[in-house]
């Protein structure tokens, strides 16, 4: 493997709650770690944070809503140390659900920050949902990662999420009003234009304006998010994510990469009620391999195919 | 959605312009699993209605290109109506096998985000490519249509007008029989007749030539409503 000078960041999110993303970037930390590189864990789901659980920490004594709240005034300050070596964790804030929502000025800083910390890979736990929050931090990263399982609400939430994101990021590199106000448009799904998918939104505005259509059609193009499946248990369950990968090339006009998936294993719960990570208690187990698959996906930038 | 049913059957099937059949048989399956009526890929997105009108285009785009001929003839087609044309989308990482190795894989990765805008040259129906091949002709497999006519007829260097004089077919017709351009050619029965000729001409087996070309002119006039 090349060794990758330049830092990373990684952002994992997914429109449903316990599905086992502080799992698996804890997972994914560890094993980075674990080859060498300099990682840190943050915790960014502001208000829900529990990634130090799922890495067998007690919840720490600084957290982001210090660095937020400027009583600290370097980010460095607030990176814990945990029990592997190269890897830290930035706990999120636990208590202050004010800091669950920064203010503009306050994000802005705290991103500068995260992108200047001295380290090769930083990874972020998004925590659920698809609130402004979570899509920014999402669309800042150099590899935004959503997590799905196999079940019709979360596959829902996928999509919920990818053209939110979607949305959100064109809206970011548009300053013409016509576009925004379709953009706006076409968050509402029921809309007069019939305006139902990102590509469609391309197409109308393709239609309007030809130049500007192309420049949205490359924007559209750059977006490539990433698809990790957890809690798979048949067969069925790992090809969901070449069909969903599918729908979004083909009907939303997205290109999602599907990293792979991590199969549903009891050990997970196993060590998490020994408040151990499963990839340190039980390095060889499906879940554990699945994880290590994933990662190294993405360390060497390459996408699963069977 | 109206985009869609547009599209190039490349596009369609999600694969490369120069995909094998095991990659087109393959993206095949997948599109069949994602758009069938009991997907929970498509189920929460798509309507089943506009669900069975994807897979019937999908159906259609995987009939063309899994058979050699319509394939081939399909590139053609392609060619006339557009000088470049986009392929799948299909550039961004490079394929890993499920325990994170390398595989071979004949899409070079990009690092450009852009589509791959694929010039026409490139594509498997201009016969320019199976020049530079040297052995690897249509012909060695008892295929004959017409750019591989023409590029034995060449080959052996002898021009479409001598051909026209010896014959006493119109030169025009000639170049349609070398173009594949059925659409202008006259009925099958005369078709077969000039191919005769023009084979005593360039020294061909004319019982093997019209047995593959008229295949490939039955082809076309059966596919003529998908190739509009
Ligand atoms: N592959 C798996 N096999 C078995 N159990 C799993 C697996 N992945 C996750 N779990 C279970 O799901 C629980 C929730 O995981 P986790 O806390 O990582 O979810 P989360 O997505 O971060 O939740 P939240 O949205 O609340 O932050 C774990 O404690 C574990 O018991
Ligand atoms: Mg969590």
């Amino acid at each position: 493997m090349t060794t990758q000078k330049a830092r990373q960041i990684w952002a994992l999110g997914g429109g449903k709650g316990g599905i086992g993303k502080s799992m698996v970037v804890g997972g994914m930390g560890i094993h980075i770690a674990q080859l060498g590189k300099k990682v840190i864990l943050a915790d960014t789901d502001l208000g829900g944070a529990n990634l130090h659980t799922c890495l067998g920490l007690p919840l720490p004594k600084v957290t982001l809503d210090d660095f937020i709240k400027r009583r600290v005034e370097k980010l460095e300050d607030v990176v814990c140390e945990t029990n592997c070596d190269n890897l830290g964790l930035i706990s999120g804030a636990q208590e202050f659900l004010a800091a669950a929502n920064p203010k503009h000025a306050q994000k802005i800083r705290l991103l500068k920050k995260l992108q200047s910390l001295d380290i090769d890979y930083l990874i972020l736990d998004l925590g659920s949902g698809t609130s402004f929050n979570i899509l920014d931090f999402f669309l800042i990263s150099d590899n935004g990662i959503i997590m799905m399982v196999p079940e019709p609400t979360s596959v829902e939430n996928t999509y919920r999420f990818l053209k939110g994101a979607f949305y959100r990021r064109l809206r970011r590199v548009t300053i013409y009003r016509e576009i925004r106000e379709l953009i706006e448009l076409a968050l509402d799904q029921k809309n007069i234009r019939g305006i139902k998918t990102p590509r469609d939104l391309v197409e109308e505005i393709e239609r309007m304006d030809k130049k500007l259509g192309r420049i949205l059609s490359e924007e559209a193009f750059k977006f490539r998010p990433k698809l990790i499946i957890n809690q798979v248990r048949m067969d069925k369950d790992i090809e969901l994510g070449f069909s969903v990968k599918n729908i979004c090339s083909q009907y939303l006009g997205i290109q999602l990469d599907y990293l792979g998936y991590i199969y549903y294993d009891d050990c997970v719960w196993q060590s998490v009620r020994k408040k151990k990570h499963p990839i340190l208690e039980y390095p060889d187990s499906k879940a554990s391999v699945g994880i290590k698959m994933v990662a190294n996906n993405l360390l060497q930038n390459q996408q699963f195919r069977l | 959605m109206e985009k869609f049913l547009q599209r190039n059957y490349y596009q369609i099937l999600d694969v490369d312009f120069r995909a094998s059949k095991i990659q087109i048989k393959r993206a095949f399956e997948i599109a069949k699993e994602t758009y069938g009526s009991d997907s929970l890929a498509a189920h929460s997105i798509m309507s089943p209605e506009k669900g069975r009108r994807f897979l019937s285009k999908i159906m259609e785009a995987y009939r063309i290109l899994i058979d050699d001929d319509s394939r081939r003839l399909y590139d053609q087609y392609l060619v006339k109506t557009s000088q470049e044309f986009v392929g799948s989308s299909e550039v961004g990482l490079e394929t890993a096998s499920p325990n994170g190795q390398l595989l071979p894989d004949d899409t070079p990765p990009s690092k450009d985000p852009l589509p791959p805008f694929v010039r026409a040259s490139q594509l498997s129906g201009t016969g320019a490519e199976k020049k530079t091949e040297g052995d690897d002709t249509l012909a060695k497999e008892g295929r004959y249509d017409g750019p591989e006519l023409r590029r034995i007829r060449e080959e052996k260097g002898i021009g479409i007008r001598t051909i026209a004089e010896k014959t006493k077919i119109n030169i025009t017709t000639l170049k349609f029989i070398e173009e594949n351009n059925f659409k202008l050619l006259p009925a099958p029965f005369y078709v077969k007749n000039f191919l005769v000729q023009y084979c005593r001409c360039i020294e061909l087996d004319p019982e093997k030539v019209t047995e593959s070309y008229m295949k490939f002119y039955a082809l076309y006039k059966e596919g003529k409503k998908l190739f509009k």
